[in-house]
């Protein structure tokens, strides 16, 4: 039954063991994805491979792929580090290989995130794909210390005809006191610059999507990153 | 070999070819010395106001209480290379239309200061706030400047490891020649000497960013040569270590109301002063690789001099 709901969600999809669900194979134009990941946000003390949220995000994107699509992974700190490109027959291997493969130093984590370079990076991954190309982040919309401009980053996804889509992720219990996205976005109507801003700016611009964030974030961003992932095959 | 010491007098030498006609003065006669010494004094009258016209003959420069021979000295404007040091951190983790007021401020305050820049000058903008963050741009274009002020800055509510942030502004720009200026902005104490700094944190926050203490910050700040000028905004007010470390460089600390025209003309003031210095250069003795100590004498009366109060002697 969950499968099946799922499955309307997406369209033409398929139903895998334990419920997973993978789009069909006659997909009349692949996705060649770069999701970037903000490995800035809180927790803090994980590395990758006890990072449950990124393992929740990994399986989704698994469980995503369809047969021609091509993902490649990058997790932007100070720097951006970059996965393989895995495809469709990599799904059952893509978390573990991931988390085996990739090291973010804890020292270049403990900053604000270069988004913006980080998503300049991530344009020129798929910039010279076959098929629709798109970007997804995971992050929490902060970003300092980039060498490009967001209106250079817009301008050079235009260009590359690469859509960006965010999903937005502040974390809970944040220190911050924000339970409701009420509360975020009083917390954010205060100041002159607001991550969601930002991340609406970009998105829109670039033909993306944005998922604002919400207060429970373990079932609650599964189903928003699946969103645009679903987004990117219509 | 003090590569820093010779590309300050040669900085000085080509300063003073590009900018004696604008000025009217002679061109100062420097002498390239691998061993030069840099020193930049601010001069004010009884009331305050900057005093921008004396010559070489009006200072008295003594290495632990020992006249030395001024070789180098220009009155020119001298680009300065600065790193833009901005705490962003506000105690509480609540915002407020205060609080959002006050970053506003602190963003415009910086702008402005921007724009009071020479040509020549060149920033690098460091920020404070979930650890700290600094431009890979060390740039003089001011347009980018902006653009960084505006895009990355960012309200944090976390614990400001401030010696390591200047720790890490002074490596950032240590290889540049020249003036080499950290300018602080502080809203709060050094968060690593806070008991709170343990209970909130894991130790591996602490580990990589309380390393680095405020003895640490001196030393880098006298073999590097470094001015540090530092304006603390908060109620708890400026650190007094940064306060000492601001003087023996011969930079200045301000401790202000939060209040716009203080913060701004703060800036302006800290920009004024570094237009308006006196470059002086002299060859120490023997490289001991003690810290020796500077006294800055002027021989007009009713004069007085703010330049660095030490310097390491020696090799780096």
């Amino acid at each position: 039954m969950i499968c099946a709901l799922i499955a309307i969600g997406i369209g033409a999809g398929l139903c895998l063991p334990g419920g997973a669900v993978t789009r069909a194979s006659r997909q009349p134009s692949p996705v060649s994805l770069a999701l970037l990941y903000d490995s800035t946000m809180p927790p803090m003390a994980a590395d990758v491979r006890s990072d449950l949220r990124l393992k929740l995000i990994l399986n989704v994107v698994a469980q995503s792929l369809a047969s021609q699509d091509t993902v490649r992974v990058g997790f932007v700190a100070g720097n951006v580090s970059w996965t393989r490109t895995f495809g469709g027959e990599d799904r059952s291997t893509l978390y573990s290989e991931v988390v085996s493969n990739i090291s973010v130093p804890t020292a270049d984590r403990l900053r604000n995130p270069a988004l913006c370079d980080g998503l300049y990076e991530a344009v020129d991954v798929v910039a010279h794909d076959q098929g629709r190309r798109a970007v997804v982040a995971i992050t929490d919309g902060r970003s300092a210390g980039n060498i490009h401009s967001f209106d250079e980053l817009v301008a050079h996804a235009r260009e590359a005809h690469v859509s960006l889509s965010a999903v937005h992720a502040p974390w809970p219990g944040n220190g911050r006191g924000w339970t409701s996205p009420e509360e975020y976005l009083t917390y954010w109507s205060h100041f002159p610059v607001s991550p969601h801003a930002l991340l609406t700016r970009i998105t829109s611009a670039t033909g993306g999507s944005y998922l604002p964030p919400q207060p429970r974030e373990s079932g609650d961003l599964k189903q928003r990153l699946r969103r645009a992932l679903d987004a990117l095959h219509q | 070999m003090r590569t820093g010491a010779v590309i300050f007098a040669s900085a000085i030498a080509a300063v003073v070819a590009n900018q004696s006609a604008l000025s009217g003065q002679q061109p100062a006669q420097f002498k390239t010395s691998i061993q030069t010494v840099a020193i930049y004094a601010t001069v004010r009258d009884r009331d305050g106001h900057l005093v921008t016209n004396l010559t070489k003959d009006d200072f008295e420069i003594l290495d632990n209480g020992r006249p030395v021979e001024i070789v180098t000295f220009s009155n020119a404007m001298v680009p300065s290379t600065i790193a833009l040091l901005l705490d962003m951190n506000w105690s509480t983790g609540m915002a407020t239309n205060h609080v959002g007021q006050e970053f506003t401020l602190i963003r415009d305050s910086a702008a402005q200061f921007v724009r009071t820049l020479l040509p020549e000058d060149r920033v690098r903008i460091v920020t404070i706030g979930h650890g700290v963050t600094p431009s890979p741009l060390l740039t003089s274009d001011q347009s980018v400047l902006r653009r960084i002020l505006a895009e990355e800055l960012w309200p944090g509510a976390d614990l400001t490891p401030l010696w390591a942030a200047i720790h890490l502004s002074m490596d950032s720009i240590a290889p540049e020649s020249g003036r080499k200026v950290i300018l602080v902005l502080s809203q709060s104490p050094d968060g690593c000497s806070s008991e709170k700094y343990g209970e909130q944190t894991m130790d591996f926050y602490r580990s990589r960013w309380c390393q680095v203490g405020h003895g640490d910050v001196t030393k880098q700040a006298r073999s590097g040569d470094f001015m540090v000028y530092a304006i603390g905004t908060q109620s708890t007010g400026l650190q007094s270590a940064l306060a000492d470390v601001a003087d023996d460089t011969g930079g200045g600390h301000f401790h202000i109301s939060r209040n716009d025209a203080d913060l701004k003309s703060t800036f302006g003031e800290v920009a004024n002063e570094l237009h308006h210095q006196y470059a002086i250069g002299f060859e120490p003795g023997v490289p001991d690789r003690k810290v020796h100590k500077l006294t800055t004498h002027l021989r007009p009366n009713g004069l007085t001099a703010h330049a660095r109060q030490s310097y390491m002697a020696g090799p780096r």
